[in-house]
Order: structure tokens, then sequence, then C-alpha cells
């Protein structure tokens, strides 16, 4: 059977994902782009003697290399060499929706347009010429419904058939035109060089780094690129203006002409678009957007954790119990604590955030689909750029208070890396729901009559930690303005439920892949640990944890909690901040009710309070380094997050200790 | 870099100054040169017809109709977009 890759790319919102959906059914598989942390989904279709693998490339406007997204995506159509490629557009905006397309006809790529969302476009009174516009662009163009399964079968045809197409638009772009033919004359006679000459041109005009990057790499490029930077100096005294912006116009200009010739409005406006206006004017109110926007955050939170944290029960109680029967059939012996405490509970340790990341998953998705995702991301901008942060930082911020993960893993929907790292970075200090029972055990013990008011002041800590990391951050690593905030603004609508199913299990899957070979090694890791040398009593002082304690614990004498036990209780926490109240339990030798009456022979007020602090902020757990790991690609970002924040929690930990011992 | 064009007739004024649902012509951008490409690839550039569709906490953020499309423009951006009423 023969074998051909087609890629499918197009306008977010036009409905890619429906039809890729479509397309692929259950045969997907979804995986990243190679060094970044975008998705990138792949599926097979077959149709007559064709087996058709499609590539499902980012959701971009254009095809410039600003972007990550952007960036994936022409390298894929230029590197990958796809046999066709289908653009994706949304009919009822053919105006603004053409530009991928034509950026796509410019450098030469064979595509089929697939007018997706005919019937809005009717609704709203538009009617296109598809011949004409076929026969303009000189590509096969096809009228689609996608959630209707509407011209599917027309597009594999189109996409199997042995026709090929050669796209015949020029836009005129005048003042310019004359530094374009210079410039790809030059550009034609280079050896080696084989990306459309015209297009290159036209790039090197708008000032395209990515393009005189390949064009560098030929002694006679560096001549055109020196050529071009004159001729856009003189471009721009000709014109009086920014060259780009001038060509980017001109494009327009073009698709403005050709939508006048093929398209026609019976009717003005729809009838969409005044709804999810006036939705608007409520959502994004002065005064009712920041309570709106809380709410819905409330419910999520309230959602994710109530519904998750039953089923997290039922699967940890399994875990559990799965472990005392192979120690019951087994018997107490190594391999069985290695089943047991190593690899039943490190599988545990991973599927127990499941529910939470799955339910957590579904709302985001949800949110996102029906549009609301893009509006809290405006309703927060002014304050979060006040801390030099983006609008879209807060939501992960908010999520982490539950857990880290779902909050570093919701990063994903800034744009900019700088801003996304950013963001990413300072989720851990959000206190999630795991270092909850470590204040709740702390604070009850030591300020029984203020318990309430210390867990709370943890929480705040944490807000102003991250935001002074943020700000540090910021003038250390970036520098650069946070990028200000245009957005689409997709219409509201109705999720489909099948949508957001299915991005659900793509998003928790890749999860499980990623962090969970992490958490897996890590704990693995401390059960050795806790075992050697062999014959010890499990994670006792003479057991190599024990021996670590022992080391550790001057460490933390000048906080006010140097013995071994707490520094074991530290080092257990990072596998998971939820086994630092049952490790304390377990090494001093009473069940976790029996803890209240031995830690006062421990810890002091004084110092159960810079424990607390210790717990809040030092190194986040395995599962959000993880995370961290997976979402910024980088060991180097990894590596500063743990030691900046071992750094921080120790430091504020001693100076509240030391100044609490002056001042009381 | 500030880009208008031509001579303009008409009081002009930053975005975020203006009312809801007037016509407004684009008279000049004050950003910098890889700015004004991302906002003329979005259709945003000198030249261009919008509308104040909502204004969400003026002056400041604000949505912007073009065509049919949404723009969602954040405050520091809305001073930097210079219109004239149509
Ligand atoms: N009315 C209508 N809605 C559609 C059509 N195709 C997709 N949609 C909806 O448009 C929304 C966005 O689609 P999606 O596939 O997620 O777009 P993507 O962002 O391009 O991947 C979803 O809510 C779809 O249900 C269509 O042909 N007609």
């Amino acid at each position: 059977m023969e074998e051909i890759t087609i890629a499918l790319c197009g306008n977010p919102n036009s409905g890619k994902t429906t039809v890729f959906n479509l397309l692929t059914g259950s045969r997907q598989k979804t995986g990243n782009w190679p060094g970044v942390t975008v998705e990138k989904k792949e599926g097979l279709f077959e149709k007559g003697e064709k087996r058709v693998k499609v590539v499902d490339l980012p959701g971009t406007y254009s095809l410039t290399a600003y972007s990550i997204d952007e960036k994936i995506a022409r390298d894929f159509l230029i590197n990958g060499r796809p046999d066709r490629t289908v653009v994706i557009v949304d009919s009822t905006n053919l105006e603004r929706n053409l530009y991928l397309t034509i950026e796509l006809l410019e450098m030469g790529i064979d595509c089929i347009l697939l007018l997706n969302m005919m019937d809005l476009a009717e609704k709203n009174g538009i009617r296109i010429d598809i011949d004409k516009l076929s026969k303009a662009l000189g590509i096969p163009v096809i009228p689609a419904v996608a959630i209707k399964n509407k011209g599917i079968e027309e597009l594999k045809e189109a996409i199997v058939s042995d026709k090929r197409s050669t796209p015949l638009i020029k836009v005129d772009y005048r003042i310019v035109e004359n530094s374009i033919n210079k410039l790809s004359k030059m550009i034609e006679e280079i050896d080696g060089y084989n990306l459309p000459s015209r297009w290159t041109a036209i790039k090197l005009l708008e000032g395209d780094e990515q393009v005189k990057e390949w064009l560098s790499n030929f002694s006679k490029g560096k001549e055109v690129i020196a050529l071009s930077e004159k001729e856009i100096l003189s471009c721009e005294e000709n014109i009086g203006e920014d060259v780009e912006s001038y060509i980017i116009e001109r494009r327009y200009g073009f698709i403005s002409g050709l939508v006048k010739e093929c398209q026609k409005r019976i009717s003005p406006i729809g009838e969409r678009l005044s709804i999810s206006d006036r939705i608007d004017k409520i959502v994004l109110n002065r005064w009712l957007g920041i309570p709106i926007f809380l709410f819905f955050m409330w419910l999520s939170f309230k959602l994710v954790f109530s519904l998750g944290n039953p089923i997290a029960d039922i699967i940890d109680g399994f875990f559990s119990s799965l472990s005392d029967l192979t120690k019951k059939t087994i018997g107490e012996n190594w391999i069985s604590s290695l089943i047991s405490d190593g690899i039943i509970a490190g599988v545990g340790s991973v599927l127990v955030f499941l529910p939470n990341i799955m339910i957590l998953f579904l709302i985001i998705g949800f949110l996102e689909d029906c549009g609301y995702m893009a509006r809290a991301a405006f309703v927060m901008d002014r304050l979060m750029h006040s801390l030099g942060l983006h609008g879209k930082s807060f939501i992960p911020m908010i999520l982490g208070f539950g857990c880290n993960i779902p909050g570093i893993m919701a990063c994903r929907t800034l744009d900019s890396e700088k801003d996304r790292i950013l963001t990413i970075l300072i989720n851990p200090f959000m206190s999630c729901s795991a270092r909850l029972p470590i204040y709740i055990l702390f604070a009850g013990t030591f300020f029984s009559s203020h318990a309430s008011d210390i867990v709370f002041s943890m929480y705040i800590l944490g807000i102003i930690v991250a935001i002074f990391t943020a700000i540090l951050f910021k003038s250390l690593f970036f520098k650069e303005e946070v990028s200000p905030l245009i957005m689409e603004l997709p219409p509201y609508r109705m999720p489909t439920f099948k949508n957001v199913i299915i991005q659900m299990w793509t998003r928790s899957s890749l999860f499980l892949k990623k962090a969970g070979t992490v958490i897996f090694g890590g704990v693995i890791l401390i059960w050795l640990l806790s075992s050697m040398p062999p014959g010890v009593k499990y994670a006792s002082e003479s057991s190599l944890i024990g021996r670590f304690g022992k080391i550790f614990a001057p460490i933390f004498s000048p906080a006010g909690f140097g013995f071994w036990q707490a520094a074991v209780a530290l080092i257990f926490g990072i596998l998971a901040k939820e086994i630092v109240v049952g490790t304390l339990g377990t090494l001093f030798g009473v069940e976790e009710e029996g803890l209240n009456k031995v830690l006062p022979h421990y810890f002091t007020k004084l110092s159960s309070f810079s424990f607390m602090v210790m717990s809040l902020l030092y190194i986040p757990c395995i599962a959000s380094i993880g995370a961290i790991r997976a979402e910024t690609g980088s060991w180097k970002w990894t590596a500063i997050t743990v030691f900046w924040s071992l750094f921080i929690g120790w430091t504020l930990a001693v100076i509240f200790y030391q100044l609490g011992k002056l001042l009381l | 870099m500030y880009r208008s064009r031509g001579r303009i007739i008409g009081r002009v004024f930053p975005l975020s100054f203006s009312d809801v649902e007037k016509e407004l012509e684009i008279v000049g951008i004050n950003a910098g040169k890889g700015l004004l490409g991302r906002l003329a690839r979005m259709g945003i550039y000198v030249g261009t017809r919008i509308r104040i569709k909502v204004i969400s906490n003026g002056p400041g953020p604000l949505i912007i109709s073009l065509g049919e499309k949404r723009i969602g423009i954040g405050r520091g951006m809305s001073n930097k977009i210079m219109v004239r009423e149509v």
C-alpha cells in the first residue's frame, strides 16, 4: 500500500481538531515536537489504495518564525516535506482567515483549501463562489461542515487524488517589487539553496531571522542578506514606513480583492457575534469581571478536588491493600519490600494524581472550547502585568493551590516562551493541598488557639515568595517586557463533548508518560536508600537514608530543627509532600495521632514555625520536578527551581527562627 | 517607531480614550518593529477600520471588532494605537 504524509494547518478555532478527529478517528498518537513541549499529534486513515499519515500542525495565524507554534509549522512544511497540505479556514471570516493560505501558496506549497463552518457562513448570510475561488488560487477548494461530518469524504478523495496543483497567486508588492526582483535574481544563483527565490526575497524584506540563518550557510547568501538590509532602508525611505508592515498590508489588500470577487454578503453581521458581544459586556465588565472569574476558578477548584479526591482515595486504598497483600503472600523480606514499598507505592503515587489531573484537563478543555479561557486572561491582565507576569499566568497559579502539577501543565496556554517558563518556575510556591496536613499538625500542636491564622499565613507567605521570585527572575533572566496582550477572542459556543474528551485523554496520557518515569525513578531511589545496607530496618537511623539524615541534620540547626528525623522527613517529602507527616510518625515510633504528644519534646513553638516555612518552600515534590522538566524542556530551569527553592526555604526558615529568638 | 500616513483629518486620540460602537480609523501605532509586524499580521495596521465593542475597565483593556473578528487589547497596547473618528 502506498503511504503518503499530509499536514493539517489552519487558524486556531477554525475546526482543525474536529477535522483531525474525523479523518483519523481513534488512530492517533501524541508526542512532542522535537526539542519543545508543544503537542504533536499524528493519525492514520486509509482511502482507496493509499494509507495516509496525517500530521496536525499547531494552529497559527501566519507562518513567520516568531512563536514556537509558527516555527514548528513552518519547519515541518519545509523539512518534513509532506506530500500535500490541507489548510482549514473558518468561512465566516474569509477576509482574515485567508492570510495563512496566501502565505502557504507564496511558499509554493501544494494545498487543499477546506472551507469549514459553511453552516455558520450560510446562517450569517455569506455566499462563497467555490469555483471562482478555486480558479483564482489555483488549488482545490472544498466546502465543509465538520461538526456534521459534511465534506470530509470529499476531502479524503482530494487528498489521495494524484492530481497536483500549481498555486497561481502572485501578490503585487508595488513599491518593493523592485527590491524583491533584485534579491530573488541573486537568490536563484545560489547553488544548493532550493527554497522558492521570490518567497525568500519577500521574507528577507520582512526581516525573517530564520530565513537569514538558512541563507548564511552559503557564501553568496551572506551577500544577499547584506543587500536585503540595504534594500529595506531604501524602501523605508521611499514608502515612509516599516517595510514589514507594508508587505503584510499588501497581502491583506490582495485578500480583500479576492474576497470581493468570490464572496457575497446577503445580510450583515451574524447573530452569533452579537450574542457573544452581549456576554462579553457582562463577563468583562469592570465590576463583574473579576468576581465572575473568581467564581469560575472556585468552581473548577471545587470540582477538581471534590470529584477527584474520592477517586484518588480509592486508588490510594487499592495500592496500599495491594502492597499489604504482597507482604502477606511473599513474607517480610527484601523482595516483598521492593515490590510493595518500591514499585507498588511508586506506581500508586503516580496514579493517585490521575483523577485530579483528568478532571482538571476536562475543565480546562471545556473553558478553552467555549471561549472563556481567552477572556479570563484578559480580566487578570492588569494585575498580573504589574507583577511582571502575563494575564494568562493567573490561572496556573490558582490551580497550584490544589496541586502544582496541573498548575505547571496549565502554563501551556501562554504563548511567549519566556512568560511561560517564568510562570512555571514560580508555581511550586503556591502551597498545594499536600502541604496542608503538615501545617495542620504543627499549627494544631503548637499554636492551638491561633492555628488557622498560622495556616493561612503559610499560604500568604507562599504567594509573597512567588511574587518576589517572579520579580527577581524577571530582572535576572527575562529582561524583556512582558509581551503585550493582544489576542483574538473566538465567539462563545457550546463545546463538543467528543473534542473535550479526546483532548483530555491525549493530555493526561502525555502527563502519565512524562511525569511517570521521573516519579517512578525517584521512588525506587528512595526505597533503595531506605533499605540499604541489607538487613537494616526500613527507614531507620542506621539505614542509608537515616545516615543521610544525620549528615544533613546540622544544616537545619540554625533553623531550630537539627535532628535527623526532621531531615529524613524533609527528604521523604521530596517524594511527595503528603508523606512528611507519616514519615515523622514512623521515625518517632508513634502513630500519626500520637505525634502531638511527641513533637513538643523536639520542637519549640518557634522551630515548629520555621519547619512549616521550610516545608512550604523547599524543593518541589518529584512529580512537580518531573512536570517542570517536561514542560520547560530544560534541565537547567529544573535545577534552578530546585536550588532556588531550597535556598529560599532554608534562608527564610533560619531568618524566622533567629529573628524570633532575638525578639521573643 | 511611530507610524502614520498622509494628512489626517479630525481629532486624533489613543484608542483607550474612545467610545463604544464608533467607527474608528487607525492613524498611527506607537510600537517597535516586531510588534508592528505582529499587529499587522492580525490585521491591525494604519488605515484599518475598527470599532470598540466592549470596554472592560476603562481606560484600558477593551475588545475591538475587525470585520467579524473580535480582538482583545490590553491596557498598555490600547494607549499606543492612535485613532480618529470616521
Ligand atoms: N457550526 C460549526 N461549528 C464547528 C464546525 N467545525 C468545528 N466547529 C466547532 O468549532 C469549535 C472549534 O473547533 P476545534 O476543532 O476545536 O478548532 P481548532 O481550534 O481549530 O482545533 C468547536 O466547538 C467545534 O465544535 C462547523 O463546521 N460548523
